[in-house]
């Protein structure tokens, strides 16, 4: 979708673009799978990618993720892992994306859309002052509110503090980091008329939109959970979302809905599918 | 229109189109904060700087209801009482977890005023969202 923006001259229209990346993504989580999981493991086992390698398919399966990210070359025989990007991991992070998008720039991981203009990303910024002074001031000459306690700002410190695993009593086989689907759940079982809708911005690297709806469809709970993408980044924020009317549109029919109903709403992935 | 009136519109057009408030201090600037700043207030976490080497385990409806069958148990050992692990109504207060005092009722099936784990789970399984996986199990032939 980064390279899909950035790429204006080449932009084509966004649904059946979305279709051709539903396609494919299901291909890269079966090789996933079956080929090149050993690959980003903490002691890597490139075995069966190298084996894949060797197969008349891959060279196919390479240059389709030259070209979807803009990130590597065409593959060319005799090409390895020093020389192809893709060859030493398929499976790219997305903060290594930000980096090797664009050569000697980097792009925001909460908005692909942009590149940074200063030195830290602002996902990574543990700083904790209010640089644009707008709080202090609104706070002083609008509420006429002052205070002799320091302004905290974004404490941006409880990055490093944030436990994600705060329960020992909990044995977690599946990683909280990468999602939060079991809590989730057991939330809504515990409260059943909970309403959840997803909202996701197609270029957040941050928290990326398809892997909310695989995981939701997988753990099936599409028919309880909606996913909803809009041209944006991270936290689809009125400042930066291209439709944004759409996204109160669609928080509007989610307030007016009764929980039942829910399950009548179109997934995203079910919506693009519908011709 | 004479010198009159054309001087009275004027003064009149001059207080209507006036914008600076009497008082500095009843102005505000509001601008709209820089992009970074609104990342910052967005984030919602930050990945690690390096990158998780877990291996993910596959999502299906059963791996979640297996790790939310977890959750539930530590819940009841929580809720419960240390000496008999059972929870009632006075065990769960105790331990702060008023879902159970809520349900209570609900959830006592054999009416006997404390809670067992299979009273729990039966009670969680009927409100779970997420279907039980259906198991085929073959028809036992009995001669």
């Amino acid at each position: 979708m980064i390279k899909r923006f950035h790429a204006k001259e080449t932009l084509p229209p966004i649904i059946p673009f979305l279709g051709q990346l539903d396609t494919f993504a299901g291909e890269f989580n079966d090789l996933y799978t079956s080929a090149f999981s050993g690959v980003s493991q903490k002691t890597p086992d490139r075995t069966k990618w190298d084996a894949y390698l060797k197969t008349p398919k891959a060279p196919a399966f390479l240059d389709q993720l030259f070209q979807l990210t803009g990130i590597g070359k065409i593959y060319q025989p005799g090409d390895n892992r020093n020389n192809n990007v893709w060859i030493e991991n398929p499976n790219m992070d997305s903060v290594t994306f930000t980096e090797k998008f664009s050569p000697g720039k980097k792009l925001q991981l909460g908005d692909g859309r942009f590149f940074l203009t200063t030195t830290i990303d602002p996902a990574f910024d543990r700083s904790d002052q209010f640089e644009d002074g707008f709080t202090p001031l609104y706070q002083k000459q609008f509420l006429n509110y002052t205070s002799t306690s320091r302004y905290m700002g974004i404490n941006g410190a409880i990055i490093d503090n944030w436990d994600e695993e705060p329960d020992p009593a909990i044995s977690l086989d599946t990683d909280r980091w990468l999602t939060s689907i079991p809590d989730l759940t057991l939330g809504m079982t515990l409260n059943p008329n909970l309403k959840v809708l997803v909202q996701h911005g197609y270029y957040d690297l941050n928290t990326p939109f398809h892997q909310s709806e695989l995981n939701i469809t997988y753990a099936g709970l599409a028919a309880k959970i909606p996913v909803k993408s809009y041209e944006g980044g991270h936290g689809v924020s009125p400042y930066g979302t291209g439709s944004y009317d759409q996204v109160m549109q669609d928080l509007g029919v989610f307030y007016d809905q009764r929980q039942p109903k829910l399950a009548t709403v179109k997934t995203a992935q079910a919506e693009r599918a519908t011709p | 229109m004479n010198m009159h009136r054309y001087l009275s519109c004027v003064v009149l057009l001059a207080a209507v189109m006036q914008v600076v408030p009497s008082y500095a201090n009843d102005s505000i600037t509001l601008t709209r904060p820089d992009r970074g700043a609104q990342m910052r207030l967005l984030r919602a976490y930050s990945p690690r700087e390096q990158p998780s080497k877990r291996q993910s385990v596959p999502v299906t409806p059963q791996s979640v209801l297996n790790t939310v069958d977890d959750r539930i148990r530590v819940l009841f050992d929580r809720a419960a009482d240390p000496s008999t692990r059972l929870v009632t109504v006075a065990s769960a207060n105790k331990a702060g977890l008023g879902f159970f005092v809520d349900n209570f009722a609900e959830m006592d099936d054999d009416r006997n005023g404390s809670l067992r784990f299979t009273e729990v789970k039966a009670f969680l399984d009927g409100r779970s969202p997420i279907a039980k996986p259906v198991v085929t199990e073959e028809i036992q032939i009995i001669e």
